[in-house]
């Protein structure tokens, strides 16, 4: 009879026990799961998660004519954003196909391009743009913040960026003069 | 109404100390015997062990919730978790440098193979520490800093798989473990008193003095447990607080650290802040003044800004500097790099310049500063009629 009773009420204790327990797990999973979420980074599969956002800005004083321009300033375009370096010699390599692109779209006035300065002094960036014939602005990245903002890696690598300021494609590496109407192409 | 008086003696029993009002429910124990049924008794006297520390009789816990005892390990156990979490994952606990250590050496250098931020060199490398810096000095958080690069870079940017939600989660896995040892501890205590106390509930209900042992010992047992605990709450919440308590993995240290703080200078330097950078230069020096970095940078900054104001001292402290940097390092390339531009820019001294410049190419410096540099350094050996290098083309 003790035994009896002395079982029955440990039984529901333990029961309460196990309803009890589980509801502080629960409680518990809740709160570290609380502590734990963190937006999770983009998961953009493309090589550049910009595609198809807006171009970040850009704007200063053009080392060719030390006007001030920016890139909202060639809405209605297409625009080539260029960054280039003075000691980098792909940046050489693809010079003629930019230069090429340029003269033919001025003609079309559908496109120019516009350079940044990539780890570079600004005079020897304006010497490279002078030696090899090209006309058009370049702005200054003395800090690296553009570079960054585009997540450029290093020389050259050049955007299509849409007449209404959306990314529309990367390179990396040399272009050339087909790659760059073929995308053009693509997106007019 | 004899019931109820011995319940409330139980309680008193429960929570007495001396052998007199052992003695004294005893034979209250006794006089309940003679008078009530079996089943009352055995009832009252189950119920009033069953609830372990007896702060309540049965009845009364019924009237009033749960029992005291039943939640109050779950609490401690919450509350020790709690504390531990705290300390552990509080990322205040980092200082600047730490944290900024800490997230160069997750950041991939774009420009290289598997090397993060913190080792390489690389242009964009240096612009990405100088960046996380700014952003740490404006109290952005580490998600804040790490999602802003890979919003821009991709995933590719993390030197290893990070974001995922499994990532996320994965450092709740050591406090499980902890949890369900404490939990299963804590379980195996409780049913362990209970059995305990059923083996010996004959001989308690006749034998006081065991009776009275059992009560000294799950006092001892339950308070030495409670102040352990407590303890070790106190210390996690010390941990958590930043007090350099023994275990504590790394002291406090307020500042970056040199390497950190060069990036810093340079990187104000590049955005044309150039009496931040100077500031910044002269806290360098304050902890290393041999710094021949720090030196030579803030000659060429003071230097420069002395010709940009036509002030022949201001060049002259800053070539001053250089030279001390050159006296504490003379294969320090960028400092000859720098002198020549003064001789040959700020004091009209080709000769001097390009004898600089020779010194500086002879030390196998990195290409871009060659072409970034050239056009001064061609001009310098041709005032001083001295052959141009074949590296310069």
């Amino acid at each position: 009879m003790t035994t009896s009773l002395s079982v029955q009420p440990k039984q529901s204790v333990g029961k309460k026990r196990v309803l009890f327990g589980s509801t502080i797990l629960l409680v518990i999973f809740g709160l570290l799961g609380i502590l734990a979420y963190s937006p999770a980074a983009s998961t953009v599969s493309t090589r550049s998660p910009l595609l198809g956002k807006p171009a970040p800005n850009i704007a200063g004083t053009s080392i060719t004519n030390n006007k001030y321009v920016s890139l909202s300033d060639y809405r209605g375009k297409f625009v080539l954003l260029n960054f280039f370096a003075s000691w980098c010699s792909p940046c050489f390599q693809e010079s003629p196909a930019l230069i090429t692109f340029a003269y033919d779209h001025k003609q079309l006035n559908n496109a120019e391009i516009l350079g940044v300065v990539f780890a570079d002094t600004a005079s020897s960036a304006s010497h490279f743009l002078k030696s090899i014939g090209a006309t058009w602005d370049a702005v200054e990245d003395p800090s690296g913040s553009i570079a960054i903002s585009y997540g450029v890696s290093e020389p050259p690598e050049t955007f299509l960026i849409s007449p209404t300021g959306i990314v529309l494609a990367k390179f990396i590496g040399p272009v050339t003069l087909k790659g760059l109407n073929n995308a053009l192409s693509r997106y007019q | 109404m004899i019931s109820d008086n011995f319940e409330n003696k139980t309680l008193e029993d429960v929570g007495g100390e001396t052998e007199n009002s052992d003695n004294a429910i005893m034979d209250k124990n006794n006089l309940t015997n003679n008078f009530v049924p079996d089943k009352l008794v055995e009832d009252s006297t189950s119920e009033t062990h069953l609830t372990k520390f007896g702060d309540q009789s049965n009845e009364d816990s019924k009237k009033s919730g749960p029992n005291f005892n039943k939640i109050i390990w779950p609490i401690i156990l919450i509350l020790l978790i709690g504390s531990f979490s705290y300390a552990y994952f509080k990322p205040k606990t980092l200082t600047d440098a730490q944290r900024a250590a800490n997230l160069e050496s997750q950041i991939k250098c774009p420009a290289c193979e598997g090397q993060s931020v913190a080792n390489s060199t690389a242009a964009i490398a240096v612009s990405i520490k100088a960046k996380v810096y700014q952003d740490i000095l404006n109290r952005q958080s580490d998600n804040q800093i790490l999602n802003s690069l890979a919003n821009t870079y991709g995933q590719a940017i993390y030197l290893s798989p990070h974001g995922s939600s499994a990532a996320d989660l994965s450092w709740i896995i050591p406090l499980l473990i902890i949890f369900f040892i404490l939990f299963g501890l804590s379980l195996t205590f409780i049913n362990r008193q209970t059995r305990f106390i059923t083996k010996f509930k004959l001989k308690i209900q006749n034998q006081p003095t065991h009776r009275s042992k059992l009560n000294r010992f799950r006092k001892t047992f339950l308070y030495s447990g409670i102040t352990l605990i407590l303890l070790g709450i106190l210390y996690f919440l010390g941990l958590g607080f930043g007090l350099n308590l023994p275990g504590k993995a790394q002291s406090q240290k307020a500042q970056f650290t040199n390497s950190q703080l060069l990036t810093i200078a340079n990187f104000e330097a590049s955005t044309g802040d150039d009496a931040q950078a100077v500031s910044t230069y002269k806290q360098i020096l304050t902890n290393d003044p041999k710094n021949v970095e720090a030196l030579s940078q803030e000659g060429w900054i003071i230097s420069q800004n002395g010709q940009f104001n036509h002030n022949n001292s201001l060049v002259a402290l800053g070539e001053a500097l250089i030279l001390k940097a050159m006296s504490y390092n003379p294969n320090y390339a960028i400092a000859h790099l720098y002198l020549g531009t003064i001789y040959l820019t700020d004091l009209n001294n080709s000769a001097s310049a390009a004898v600089q410049y020779s010194k500086f190419l002879s030390l196998n410096p990195p290409k871009n500063l060659i072409e970034t540099s050239k056009p001064e350094m061609i001009l310098a050996f041709k005032n001083s009629s001295l052959p141009i290098p074949n590296i310069l083309g």
